[in-house]
Order: structure tokens, then C-alpha cells, then sequence
């Protein structure tokens, strides 16, 4: 896929070192599986990580674990406990790598509506937050900055903010000092995966009312 | 990890993260691991020993792979926050599930080291995830990364040239990053800098990293 915004390389460095929180890194994931550029430089990271292993002592393991796992290998079905891949690959709108968290539709997801024109659906991480949010044509979501990392990938339709234009694929990857207001700007609305590591800080009175349903 | 297992870690190994100590620590390091000549060939082996293992499935054979990464995995996962059971139990399923996926590896498209770490860090993230109790998730949710990891072998002595060359804050934030297992908040709050910042010492030491493992563009 052509993307047009992709994460900073740091936090593709840090996704190669499995050091972001769950919730980041399910949305760089998402991204890099459909983005050769990023795949290139996780696999960077890879090597590096790999040669900084070697550089420190390891660990051994405890005495016992190697006649467990040998134990396992002669366990019964331990062969065919593969992935059970095949039933994610039939048609629907959710990308493959979230289907087995969302099955294969959109519009079969449980939606809660937070205001006008906007609502969303809550994935479970557990450092950070992590939502799915639903954008109607033309709304303007509520001017805001962030305490920590935000990272918006999009999945359906497209959005606007000062940043630019960010489309199917695309990753806003945003620093915590910029305030950005996005506005779904096509007509069949936008729908985003959005990791937050910090709260967000609302400007203004009416935005800051909204917060709580932001659950933040 | 638990707090006691991690300060006395930090006590003995890492204790003060200044550039040089680290740079002593790992020249330590490396002197009691001087079997560099080999390990290009030994990982050129490992690619032929999981190729073997999708036709042989000989336990044996599985075991080398088990012994060489098993302590190298588990050093991995407590850097990144496992207590030493978890780590140890991460081990165990990401070693069974390279027995079980023996089948679908590639050795045109990976190094044995790469895939194997990488079902490790998917195993990692998603264990994270499963930690909350109110998740409702299936098992192994965790989107399985299907793109060519690097074929080439990282040249250590490269990458710690390379690591020494850099300034001292973007070698504090690379060790954070992947000794300590820290976020880029975190990060920020320990070194009381912007996250800004943070991202963009990381940025320059990635950058110069990359070039001098022979990755980059
Ligand atoms: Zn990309």
C-alpha cells in the first residue's frame, strides 16, 4: 500500500524492540503490515535488537523447564494447534490483523455513541488506551493536545487536520506539544484506531465536558 | 518485574547508566562470549536446523535450537519487564510455537535469530494486552507480522562501534529503549525531557545505527 504519513522512526524503533505499550503497538502493527517502507526499518530494528542481545549476558533458564518443554513436544495435538487462520480470510471491512479482535465487520461492532457525529469502540490494552472511533461526514472532532504519545491510523475514509490529509493506511504520529483538530472530510465519514499512552488535554469549556465519555 | 529483582539488577549489572560504563560493561561482556568467529556459521545453521526440523520433527534436533535461544529469549523478556516465571513461561510458548511453525519458515526471507525473536516480541505484546482482566480477547489475537524480516546478520562489533560513537544521550535513550524496555513516556519522565525530545534523540541514533549495521536507505 502507498501510505502518505507513516510513524516517526522512534516509534519504530521502539515497536522493533517490543518496547511500546500494547496499545501502540496494535495500531504500528497494523500500519507496517501494509507498508513496505516501515517493514524495511522494523527489520532494521530487528537486527539491531538482535546484536544488542548478544552484547549482554543471558539468562539461564531454570533447571527443570528444559524436560518440560521436552515433555510438551510428545504431548497429543500439540502439532495441530497451529493458528487457526482460515476463518479471518473471508470478506468483510475490518483489516485481517484486527479480525480475530473484531471479526470481520464494522457495522457488527457494538458502537457507543460519545457526542453528535461521533462514536467509538473500546479495545482492550492494557498500557494505554486503544479505540476504534467513528467519525460522520463533516464533523470536527474537539480541538486537542496530548500528555503522551498519540498514534491514529486510519482504516475507512479519510480526515483532515493541520497536518494534512491522512487516508486508508496512514498514521498521524503525534507529538504531545501539537494541538490538532481533525475533521472527517468525505462523505462516507472516517473510522481510525487510536492509541493514546497519556490523556488528552481539551481546549476550551464544551470539549473538556466531553472528556468523560472519552473515558480518559 | 518485581522491584527487588530489578534493583538488585540494576545494583549489579548497569548500575549507573553513564555512556562509558556501559561501554565497559559490554567489552566485559563480550571478552566471556568470545565465540565470534563461528557465529555466522552457527546461524547459518540454525536456518538449516528449522528447515531440517519441518521434515524430521527430531527432538533432538529442536533441543539445540532450544538451548542456544532459551537463555537469549529469556534475557530478552525480563529486559522488557517479564518476571522471571513469566519470562520463562514466554520462553517455553514461543519456542513450541517455533516447533509447530517450523513449516512455514522461510530461510530465503529470514534468519532463524530474526523469526524466532520476532514470534517472541508478538508473544511479548500480546501477553501485555491479556494482562487486563476485563479482556475479552482470543488467544494469540496478536496479528502475526507476515513481512520479510532482514536477511542479513548483524555484524556486532559494527553495531558497538557504532553504539560508542554515538553521544551520550542518544546511547542512554537507545539503552532504555531495549535494555530497560521503557516507552518513550516513561523515558520522558525519567530523563525529565520532552517526549519530543525523546523522539528525536532516537530518531538521530536509529538513523546512525542503521547506517552502520548496513540497514537503511
Ligand atoms: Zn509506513
Amino acid at each position: 500500500m502507498n501510505c502518505n504519513h507513516h510513524p516517526d522512526d522512534s516509534t519504530l524503533f521502539s515497536y522493533g524492540a517490543g518496547s511500546l505499550p500494547d496499545s501502540l503497538a496494535m495500531v504500528v502493527a497494523c500500519h507496517v503490515a501494509v507498508c513496505e517502507q516501515c517493514q524495511g526499518k522494523v527489520a532494521d530494528t530487528e537486527q539491531i535488537g538482535l546484536g544488542l542481545v548478544e552484547q549482554e549476558p543471558h539468562q539461564s533458564m531454570s533447571s527443570h523447564s528444559r524436560d518440560r518443554i521436552l515433555d510438551m513436544l510428545s504431548e497429543p495435538g500439540i502439532e495441530n494447534s497451529a493458528t487457526p487462520a482460515a476463518q479471518h480470510e473471508s470478506e468483510g471491512d475490518v483489516p485481517v490483523l484486527l479480525r480475530p479482535l473484531l471479526g470481520n465487520r464494522f457495522s457488527n461492532l457494538h458502537w457507543r455513541t460519545m457526542a453528535p457525529g461521533m462514536k467509538q469502540f473500546i479495545l482492550p490494552a492494557s498500557r494505554g488506551k486503544l479505540r476504534l472511533l467513528k467519525i460522520a461526514p463533516g464533523t470536527l472532532l474537539p480541538s486537542h493536545g496530548h500528555n503522551g504519545s498519540e498514534l491514529t491510523l486510519v482504516l475507512k475514509g479519510s480526515y483532515s487536520d493541520e497536518l494534512g490529509r491522512f487516508c486508508v493506511g496512514d498514521v498521524a504520529d503525534i507529538d504531545p506539544d501539537v494541538t490538532h483538530q481533525p475533521v472527517a472530510d468525505t462523505h462516507e465519514g472516517c473510522i481510525c484506531l487510536i492509541a493514546t499512552d497519556g490523556p488528552l488535554r481539551f481546549k476550551g469549556l464544551v470539549p473538556r465536558l466531553l472528556q468523560p465519555f472519552f473515558q480518559l | 518485574m518485581t522491584e527487588d529483582l530489578r534493583n538488585n539488577f540494576l545494583r549489579t549489572t548497569y548500575c549507573v547508566l553513564d555512556n562509558s560504563k556501559i561501554m565497559v560493561c559490554l567489552r566485559l561482556v563480550e571478552t566471556s562470549m568470545e565465540l565470534k568467529p563461528d557465529q555466522a556459521v552457527q546461524k547459518q545453521d540454525f536456518r538449516q536446523i528449522l528447515v531440517e526440523l519441518a521434515k524430521s520433527r527430531d527432538k533432538k534436533l529442536f533441543m539445540q535450537l532450544y538451548d542456544y535461544f532459551s537463555p537469549r529469549l529469556k534475557s530478552f523478556l525480563v529486559r522488557k519487564g517479564a518476571n522471571e516465571e513469566l519470562a520463562e513461561e514466554l520462553v517455553q510458548e514461543a519456542l513450541l510455537s517455533v516447533w509447530r511453525k517450523t513449516s512455514s519458515y522461510d530461510p530465503d526471507k529470514a534468519t532463524a535469530s530474526t523469526w524466532i525473536f520476532r514470534i517472541a516480541r508478538n508473544l511479548w505484546i500480546d501477553r501485555l494486552r491479556k494482562e487486563k482482566p476485563d479482556m475479552l480477547s482470543p488467544l494469540n489475537s496478536y496479528p502475526e507480522a507476515g513481512y520479510t524480516p532482514s536477511l542479513a546478520v548483524c555484524d556486532s562489533g559494527r553495531l558497538k562501534e557504532a553504539m560508542d560513537a554515538l553521544p551520550q544521550q542518544q546511547a542512554q535513550l537507545v539503552y532504555k529503549v531495549y535494555y530497560e524496555g521503557k516507552s518513550h513516556r516513561e523515558i520522558a519522565e525519567d530523563m525529565d525531557m520532552p517526549i519530543g525530545s525523546v523522539k528525536s534523540g532516537l530518531r538521530l541514533a536509529f538513523d546512525k545505527l542503521r547506517v552502520r549495521i548496513g540497514g537503511g536507505s
